[in-house]
């Protein structure tokens, strides 16, 4: 039996779908079989970070109103051996096209087939992020250092408190080192300490995440990016590995490092 | 049959004492004998006063209703009903009126706590979270929200937090704004606490005038009143 986690935030555009592609596909490479599910229905995008815009036939509304089976409608991650999978959302239709009960059935029959099911939560606190609450065991916030982000995720963490999930870990997107240090937003302690959850991890700031997103490739399939390594040790958090938090200190290179062009 | 009601003299009148044991229709019937009996005895032209004591018995409206009727007349009057016992609900009241709930947990934004009587919250109000009670709110935590004492009208309730963040504060109908103090000038980290003043104005002072400004504070009776 698997295990469901609801990737939420409140505000929009603070990296949910993003986190869910990335965290899913962390997982995936460490050998966990991980479903993504797709709860934006309307406003799908979570297929086309991953590339995968173009192979869907059937998305969750016709699995739910009965006209695909299940295993019709999930896409399959070429890139991976049989790790990685989309349900996808519907694009015709809305929110409320779902509730909560079906929510809980159609992820209860994932949970069957895969170690990890991720749900990607659309913003706001209706129906959608009803539904998407409804089926999990467990709670992924995302937010970013923005004071909107944070107070929207305080709302959510109370609105989680209300169900049997246990406390969301967070996540803190998108962090700029530099604003970080001069104290031109809240940090990572400050934040932690606020909203009073678990820290998951945290992912730097790094344009290499809308680029490689743009291409349909996961940034954490390449090590080498800042963010990848953020994405790599939430997914080996969430697997049980301790693994310590990055520094925000900018290294700075000495006189030797510039010389010889070492990093 | 020996007497279940009895009946005892005391200055302001008499005592009708009924027995908690006794079943209803049996006092009904003899408090109508010992009506008619004290018809015949009565020579007073002045008016008779009773206290009816039931026990360990409480009587609902209808009940003390009928024994209303059965005593009193031009010169019978029945004073009070009193009993030992109070129903549970009367109770809970009371208990809620006159002990502080405590709550330990954050408040956080959209969240609504709500409480009968006195607040202790061990724990922040974060921005947007709104606490509120019937009496007074203690706050020992960070407070950046929204605290409402004495929101049924009870003017004398205060709030007793310390007030260095962006809040509001509402004491009965009058809300007062705190802004964030800036820098550490002239701040305390000392509570303070917020009161409706002899002219309906909200005003902020030390907690060394709560015992002044407020001395009923704490001193709470409860119960019978």
């Amino acid at each position: 039996m698997g295990k469901a986690i609801v990737v939420t935030s409140g505000k929009g555009g603070v990296g949910k779908t993003t986190s869910t592609a990335n965290i899913g596909t962390a997982l995936a490479l460490q050998g966990e079989k991980v479903c993504l599910v797709d709860m934006d229905i309307g406003l799908r995008n979570l297929d086309v970070i991953l590339g995968l815009e173009n192979r869907i036939i059937y998305d969750i509304i016709d699995v739910v109103e009965g006209r695909a089976k299940l295993h019709q409608a999930i896409i399959k991650d070429k890139r991976f051996n049989d790790q990685l999978f989309l349900l996808p959302a519907a694009q015709h239709a809305d929110k409320n096209a779902i509730n909560e009960e079906q929510m809980i059935e159609l992820i209860g029959e994932l949970k069957k087939d895969y170690d990890y099911v991720l749900i990607d939560c659309p913003a706001g606190i209706e129906q959608g992020f009803k539904n998407s609450i409804a089926a999990a065991d467990d709670a992924i916030l995302v937010t970013t250092p923005e004071i909107s982000a944070i107070r929207d995720a305080d709302r959510i963490i109370g609105l989680i408190e209300q169900t049997p999930i246990k406390a969301p870990r967070l996540i803190i997107n998108r962090i700029r080192k530099g604003m970080m240090e001069r104290g031109d937003v809240m940090d990572i302690d400050e934040i932690t300490r606020h909203l009073s959850v678990e820290l998951l991890g945290i992912i730097f700031e790094d344009d290499e995440v809308v680029r490689s997103s743009n291409k349909g490739n996961p940034v954490v399939l390449d090590p080498d990016h800042i963010s990848s390594q953020g994405y790599r040790n939430i997914a080996r958090r969430i697997l049980g590995d301790t693994v310590p938090l990055m520094t925000l200190k900018e290294e700075k290179k000495t006189i030797w490092q510039k010389i010889f062009g070492k990093k | 049959m020996k007497q279940a009601v009895s009946l005892k003299g005391i200055k302001e009148g008499y005592q009708l004492i009924i027995p908690a044991s006794a079943s209803l229709r049996s006092v009904l019937e003899e408090l109508t004998e010992l009506k008619t009996q004290l018809k015949k005895d009565a020579h007073a032209n002045h008016q008779i006063r009773f206290f009816v004591k039931t026990g360990d018995r409480r009587l609902n409206e209808e009940e003390q209703k009928q024994i209303i009727q059965i005593v009193e007349d031009d010169y019978f009057k029945i004073d009070s009903f009193e009993s030992n016992v109070v129903s549970i609900e009367k109770a809970l009241e009371w208990h809620n009126q006159s002990s502080p709930t405590l709550e330990v947990r954050n408040v956080r934004s959209g969240q609504l706590l709500q409480t009968e009587g006195d607040l202790l919250l061990i724990g922040d109000v974060h921005p947007g979270g709104t606490v509120r009670a019937t009496g007074s709110i203690f706050i020992i935590g960070q407070f950046k929200g929204i605290a409402h004492a004495g929101f049924a009208g009870k003017e004398n309730a205060v709030v007793v937090a310390n007030f260095r963040y962006n809040a509001q504060v509402r004491v009965g109908d009058n809300v007062h704004i705190i802004e964030q103090k800036e820098s550490d000038e002239g701040h305390t980290d000392e509570s303070e606490f917020v009161y409706v003043n002899d002219l309906h104005i909200i005003e902020i002072s030390p907690l060394e005038q709560l015992k002044v400004i407020r001395p009923e504070i704490g001193k709470y009776a409860g119960g019978l009143t």
